[in-house]
């Protein structure tokens, strides 16, 4: 069963999320934060449990910007390691090339194709440690 | 400005001496070339001090004086004061004889008084020279120095130069000139940071109306999708059969659903759109200048806040509220949505103390609004004020855009906002109003 971390604080964004995954069939257990103190938190929490899991991150939180929630992970060694997807509802070149160089080279434009975001997962996945 | 003017005898040469500007210059001039009238050689040297001095009180200074110790003749001595057009004093010619040589130099060489007329002619020449560079030269030098100083964009250091000259004259033009280019050069340089603020304003504008307007139609997009998958699956099924069935009553619960779903995204989209319109319509009111009762006015405000404060266990107090000249619906706007956010943001058990003081400076009239609230993290302190962003924990409602319409009132009466604020101790937010609005608006019209 994959694990996802679900960062979003849409409501409707991660009810279409859960859903379409759902009628794509993926077997995954998804945990929803809305919050980005509350990610960070959680993937703490995950990696105390030796718990692999992916993350999907929405960069427009109300508490704080994606990017710095990517900043705070790359200077973490102990959350350096997670795989991420940046999930955005602009496709702003700045705001992607700031988050390739910081290393994370997975996003897509909201509504995602579905199929492709449930492919990447399970690429992730297999590749996560 | 003093020059002393000294002239000695010697055997065959005259000695010419000037005091000017703490250099004593002397120069020797042949007899014979005294007779030819011309001075060559102008040498520097150090002056004596107590010479400077009693020069400076206006004391005629005598050469027995200087030289009492060793001196070798008795002088005979004449001074005549030289005045410029203004009538100041601006010289002395002093002239020292020494009895034994002058007799002799008479006799021997020019045999005339008309000589001491000359030398006193000369020392003349000499001192007007020197009265020419203190009114000319100098003048032009300061006036380099400034134009040197102006294209290193240094601050000029303004010294007086008399306005009596031609150069005088234009060196003051020149100064105000360069008072007035120091002006424009801060002002362009405000009106440069203004720039830059707006400029980064409409880029956090355009990032928030990118994200958060596109936010519902990414949502109405994707349960679109989801309705043509329920087509989809509607499509493959053979009527009448249970597979039908089962997957039409799927797709009538997902209907209800969705419709549901499109229904919220539809009203967050409107909501959206309008808090973005009334933002550009508040920019672009015509704001009614008038001299508020300031402590009525808070006062009021504080009043009909009375329940609320009652209920979230907060005190309002109301300290000196000087008056100003402001539009009325903004300052009460202002004020009430800064009582409004204090009384939100609390930190039950601990009693939120809520006060309203204001201040007065000679261009401004600057309002506190400080609580015993929750506070506001350092990070969030900028985020803020930009739409639609909220910060801390979500547990209120509201959109986000109070302190975004406050800021909108604030400047467009010439002022700005600021928050200082620890998390849990409170926050204090401080707002100015300049007092120079109704100038600013005559100068306009």
């Amino acid at each position: 069963m994959i694990e996802i971390l679900l960062v979003e604080d849409e409501i409707l964004h991660a009810r279409l999320i859960r859903k379409n995954l759902e009628y794509l069939k993926l077997e995954c257990h998804i945990v929803h934060v809305t919050h980005g103190y509350d990610a960070i938190k959680q993937m703490h929490d995950f990696v105390a449990q030796q718990q692999k899991f992916v993350v999907l991150l929405d960069l427009n939180l109300p508490d704080m910007h994606g990017l710095r929630i990517l900043q705070t992970m790359c200077q973490d060694d102990n959350l350096q390691h997670i795989r991420v997807i940046v999930l955005s509802t602009s496709d702003d070149p700045a705001e992607l090339g700031e988050i390739r160089a910081l290393g994370y080279p997975y996003f897509m434009v909201k509504p995602p194709n579905y199929r492709l975001l449930m492919d990447r997962i399970e690429a992730l996945w297999e590749d996560s440690v | 400005m003093w020059c002393w003017i000294q002239v000695n005898f010697d055997r065959d040469r005259i000695h010419l001496g000037v005091i000017y500007e703490n250099q004593f210059i002397t120069t020797q001039v042949p007899l014979d070339e005294v007779q030819n009238s011309s001075i060559t050689a102008l040498a520097g040297i150090p002056i004596m001090p107590e010479l400077l001095v009693r020069a400076q009180r206006g004391e005629t200074v005598f050469n027995s004086d200087i030289e009492q110790e060793n001196s070798e003749y008795a002088l005979a001595e004449s001074y005549v004061p030289l005045q410029n057009t203004l009538g100041d004093v601006v010289a002395v010619v002093l002239l020292l004889i020494e009895s034994d040589q002058f007799a002799g130099f008479r006799q021997a060489t020019l045999g005339s008084s008309l000589t001491i007329i000359f030398l006193l002619g000369l020392a003349t020449v000499l001192a007007i020279i020197l009265v020419m560079r203190q009114l000319a030269i100098q003048p032009i030098q300061k006036l380099t120095h400034f134009a040197e100083q102006l294209a290193e964009g240094q601050p000029i250091a303004v010294e007086p130069i008399s306005e009596s000259t031609e150069v005088g004259r234009l060196a003051t033009a020149f100064i105000s000139m360069a008072s007035q280019i120091a002006q424009r050069t801060a002002e362009l340089e405000m009106s440069n940071g203004n720039l830059a603020r707006v400029n980064k304003e409409l880029q956090d504008f355009t990032y928030i109306v990118t994200h958060d307007l596109r936010s519902p139609v990414v949502s109405i997009k994707g349960f679109s999708q989801t309705m043509e998958m329920m087509i989809a699956d509607l499509t493959s099924v053979t009527p009448g059969t249970e597979a039908c069935r089962v997957t039409l009553n799927n797709v009538m619960q997902e209907i209800n659903e969705t419709s549901e779903a499109l229904g919220i995204a539809t009203e967050q989209m409107e909501r959206l759109v309008n808090a973005v319109l009334k933002l550009s319509r508040e920019g672009s009111r015509k704001l009614k200048l008038e001299k508020l009762d300031m402590p009525n006015i808070v006062q009021n405000l504080a009043r009909t806040r009375a329940p609320q404060s009652q209920a979230r266990h907060a005190e309002i107090t109301v300290g000196a509220c000087p008056s100003v000249v402001a539009d009325r619906a903004s300052v009460e706007q202002v004020i009430g949505n800064l009582l409004d956010n204090a009384l939100r943001y609390n930190q039950p058990p601990r009693l939120n103390q809520i006060h309203v003081w204001g201040e007065e400076t000679e261009d401004e009239v600057i309002y506190h609004v400080r609580d015993s609230g929750r506070g506001i993290d350092k990070n969030d302190q900028e985020r803020i004020f930009l739409m639609f962003r909220r910060a801390g924990l979500a547990d209120t409602e509201g959109e986000g855009i109070g302190l975004t319409y406050i800021q909108v009132w604030v400047r467009r009466h010439g002022g700005q906002i600021t928050v200082e604020s620890e998390p849990n101790v409170g926050s204090t937010f401080t707002f100015t109003l300049s007092k120079r609005l109704l100038e600013d608006e005559a100068k306009e019209a």
